[in-house]
């Protein structure tokens, strides 16, 4: 039995929009706020040990920053990933929750030792001892550290569930493939950004001499070292990743290409500016430069989140939720039974539709498609198929996972899929007072043969398998038909 | 229904239950600090009389009762803000755990009020922290109220967004209805009584917590200030305490039957009886209050027991509530598939490793104090 929810619907945008450009910002300041542990009890050791003069002044402008940004807008953004996971896909979310609720609850009481030993530090630092300020700094800094390592293994979880396919146990799908790369990656990121976001405070929090701002940014920029690191740990993780995932990014799909390279084109930028220019030249920096290393920094999270997410597909959780958070096992009773059949949520614009099979056409798009698609924002379906022949249309649809391997297959029976087709058919045509039903028991035979041709297995799984693809004869007519229609 | 709560449940959905309830009082804490802190600070700065004696006298602030507990709260409530935003995560995934479908459903229904949670939330931390400012603190009262103003509503406007998310999530004939209508709000008259009992409750709550700061940090105050604040905090709390009694009696009184039963049973009525119990011995404990001399250390821990025992007992009530809506039963499956995953004893492990670790955060900066004291 399938739990139905209501299903929102953005105009324009695309749902994975909202939850990405959210996920990106909270990543950076999250990933801002680990590494910013770190570089606290490095400059702490500087202050202690008398190896820098101006650790301290630094020390508290900068923990100011990171309370007021990150404790405030990440710990906040936190919680709305959550809301808006729920609002793009409950299942997904729902499934994660269920099977890594006390590595969630693990996480928060990090969250609980980060927040009060940052809060006890920013509000008593100046009378604690040296000791007791240390103390706190790195109670602080593993905290935040080990939120990372939490999270880390459950998101990556859902691209490289490993094991745990197979054995259900949840250690296999913690510690999966992409565990380690990630892990160690995130850390170097997070590195990298914090003796970024510190340069910015060196040049705006207050009346710092030349030498001292220049002392200090050569300190901050130690952190910019690990980033040596990131190619190798870059390459790691590609390799970690499922073969088809990673071709998406190797050239398979054009947006997943240039969106790894946008991320390591923005991390090549900057660990050569660090290795020219503050690391060798020890050369100073202003606070425009440092903001804009950050905004270089920022495309690069946006990079790699983006990738992270989209090379999952056509799954939201690999080889367990498609990324209409539908089973295997679902999707294979719901090509016999339809989609929508059960689904308690009538449409909200019903009256709009001139009869019940445009109707349910939208009820399939509102359950299958508009996770990732819009009709004609953002990845719109209109624009998608525009061009298609309704024949092309039904073909398209029916056998998706051909179409494109990174799309699941179809989840409905033949009448569903004549519904949606003549749906988006309708709307293309700018939606007209009429429209003829289309129940040709003839054209339902043909989009029930591709069904059964293509069967239910994902793309992925049916790329590298030549003979699957090789066109049964019932579906090999099906394709002499629409090429003589072409033809005609 | 026919035990006590929770023992009338198989293991796993007793545990989470359980686990809820203890992991939402901890947040009920540091929520209604922040609930009831906010608006004393925006009565503080509106209230002409209050306004008045703040700008008659500037360095003042601290020489009456409510200037005081203004201080106490200014200076605490962005750290408050942080904790109860950070304990609130527990709750919410044991949450997600016990009532799934519900939880999501009135989610996704009332979507545009968890997307302006964020914006608003974000508004008011940066508020609070305004609030604290040199910059504002030299200007006139009503600038910081008008500050405070804003803090407040986002605040109100979260309660009530929970609230009203809670009851939508308790009446599925609803939902229906919700989604095809495109109600931007959810009208119910359950909401109210509920919002009102947990506002007003956090007054008691708040009363006890700024009890114990004074209390801590006695010598560093005027006895005469701490004297008259104290005065304030008791009249605060039996006000909290009486409305609160008030709202929840209405509450019970607007359930229909089916609802009521469960709150009535044996279930949670051994519960709802604790509560007004300590709701009794937070009255005992601050009537004979006059002085702060009068809040020793044993007085202020029977008034927080009470506190904690009304919390504790008010959300099984809340719990029974849900019960009389939703068919638990068949959410048991559920939780005994997701109580057999692995981690609960990394949990645990963690858990009291990590309480040590606050401890001891607390206790280094305890010590470092003592001379001040």
């Amino acid at each position: 039995m399938i739990t139905y929810y209501p299903i929102q619907d953005y105009g324009p945008l695309m749902k994975g929009m909202v939850i990405g450009g959210l996920g990106i910002f909270h990543v950076f300041l999250a990933q801002m706020a680990i590494g910013g542990g770190m570089l606290l009890c490095y400059f702490e050791w500087l202050r202690r040990t008398g190896r820098s003069k101006s650790a301290g002044r630094f020390i508290n402008g900068y923990f100011q920053a990171l309370v007021l940004v990150s404790f405030v807008l990440g710990a906040l953004t936190g919680v709305a990933m959550w809301f808006t996971s729920i609002q793009v896909s409950p299942r997904t979310i729902g499934v994660m929750v269920e099977e890594f609720h006390w590595f969630w609850a693990t996480e928060w009481t990090f969250f609980c030792v980060e927040v009060v030993s940052g809060y006890t530090f920013l509000r008593y630092k100046d009378r604690l001892s040296a000791q007791g300020r240390m103390t706190l700094l790195v109670f602080y800094s593993a905290a935040a550290w080990f939120s990372l390592f939490w999270i880390n293994g459950i998101l990556s979880f859902q691209l490289t569930p490993g094991r745990w396919v197979e054995t259900h146990n949840v250690w296999w799908g913690f510690f999966n493939p992409s565990f380690w790369p990630s892990l160690l990656y995130r850390t170097v990121a997070a590195l990298a950004i914090a003796a970024l976001a510190a340069c910015v405070v060196i040049n705006i929090a207050g009346p710092l001499e030349q030498e001292a701002r220049r002392e200090l940014v050569g300190h901050a920029s130690v952190f910019l070292v690990p980033m040596v690191l990131m190619p190798f740990l870059g390459a790691w993780f590609l390799a970690s990743m499922p073969a088809d995932s990673r071709s998406w990014v190797l050239g398979g799909s054009v947006t997943m290409t240039m969106f790894m390279g946008i991320g390591v084109g923005a991390s090549l930028l900057i660990g050569a500016y660090a290795l020219g220019a503050f690391w060798y030249m020890k050369l100073s920096i202003n606070g425009f430069t440092a903001a804009l290393l950050c905004a270089i920094a920022f495309a690069a999270t946006a990079g790699g989140e983006f990738v992270r997410e989209g090379v999952r597909k056509p799954y939201s959780i690999r080889q367990v939720l498609y990324s209409n958070s539908l089973r295997q096992d679902e999707l294979e009773r719901l090509r016999q039974n339809g989609s929508i059949a059960t689904d308690p949520y009538p449409l909200r614009d019903g009256l709009a539709y001139p009869n019940d099979q445009l109707r349910r056409g939208a009820m399939v798009y509102r359950f299958q498609c508009s996770v990732c698609h819009t009709y004609d924002g953002a990845n719109g379906l209109l624009e998608l198929t525009g061009t298609w022949t309704l024949d092309q249309k039904r073909i398209n649809i029916a056998q998706l996972q051909r179409t494109k391997p990174f799309m699941p297959p179809f989840a409905g029976n033949a009448a569903e899929l004549e519904s949606l087709v003549q749906m988006l058919s309708w709307r293309r045509a700018a939606m007209p007072r009429s429209w003829p039903v289309s129940d040709d028991p003839t054209t339902l035979t043909k989009i029930q043969a591709w069904l059964d041709e293509v069967g239910t297995r994902p793309g992925v799984e049916l790329m590298g398998q030549r003979e699957a693809l090789a066109p049964s004869e019932h579906g090999a007519r099906g394709l002499e038909e629409i090429s003589m229609g072409l033809q005609r | 229904m026919n035990a006590l709560f929770p023992f009338g449940f198989p293991w796993p959905t007793a545990m989470y239950l359980t686990l809820f309830v203890i992991t939402a009082a901890i947040y009920m804490v540091f929520m209604q600090y922040v609930l009831a802190g906010s608006t004393v600070l925006l009565v503080g700065y509106l209230a002409p009389g209050a306004r008045r004696r703040l700008e008659k006298k500037p360095s003042s602030s601290a020489r009456s009762g409510l200037g005081l507990i203004m201080n106490v709260v200014r200076d605490w409530l962005p750290a408050i803000l942080g904790l109860a935003i950070t304990a609130g995560i527990a709750p919410l995934l044991f949450l997600q755990i016990l009532y799934k479908r519900e939880f999501y459903t009135a989610n996704l229904l009332l979507f545009n009020r968890f997307m302006l949670l964020l914006p608003a939330l974000i508004v008011a931390y940066f508020m609070l922290y305004l609030i604290k400012s040199h910059t504002l603190a030299a200007r006139p009262a009503i600038f910081l109220g008008l500050v405070t103003l804003v803090a407040f509503a986002c605040f109100f406007y979260t309660a009530w967004a929970w609230t009203e998310n809670h009851v939508l999530s308790l009446h599925e004939d609803a939902w229906r209805n919700q989604y095809v209508s495109r109600a931007f709000i959810y009208r119910n008259a359950e909401i109210w009584p509920r919002l009102g009992y947990w506002i007003t409750a956090s007054f008691a709550t708040l009363a006890v917590a700024v009890a114990w700061q004074l209390h801590w940090g006695r010598r560093l105050h005027d006895p005469a200030d701490l004297d008259l604040a104290t005065r304030r905090l008791r009249a605060l709390a039996l006000v909290g305490l009486a409305t609160s009694a008030t709202e929840a009696w209405l509450w019970q009184l607007w359930l229909d039957e089916s609802a009521r039963g469960p709150v009535l049973s044996i279930l949670a009525l051994p519960y709802g009886l604790l509560a007004l119990t300590g709701m009794a011995v937070q009255v005992a404990g601050w009537l004979p209050v006059q002085t702060a001399t009068n809040l020793t250390t044993r007085r202020l821990a029977l008034i927080s027991t009470g506190a904690i025992v009304t919390i504790l007992c008010a959300l099984v009530v809340r719990e029974a509530r849900r019960m009389g809506a939703i068919d638990i039963t068949v959410l048991y499956d559920t939780h005994r598939h997701a109580a057999q995953v692995g981690g609960m004893g990394v949990f645990i492990a963690f858990f009291a490793i990590n309480a040590a670790v606050i401890t001891a955060c607390v206790l280094s900066v305890e010590r470092a104090l003592r001379p001040l004291k």
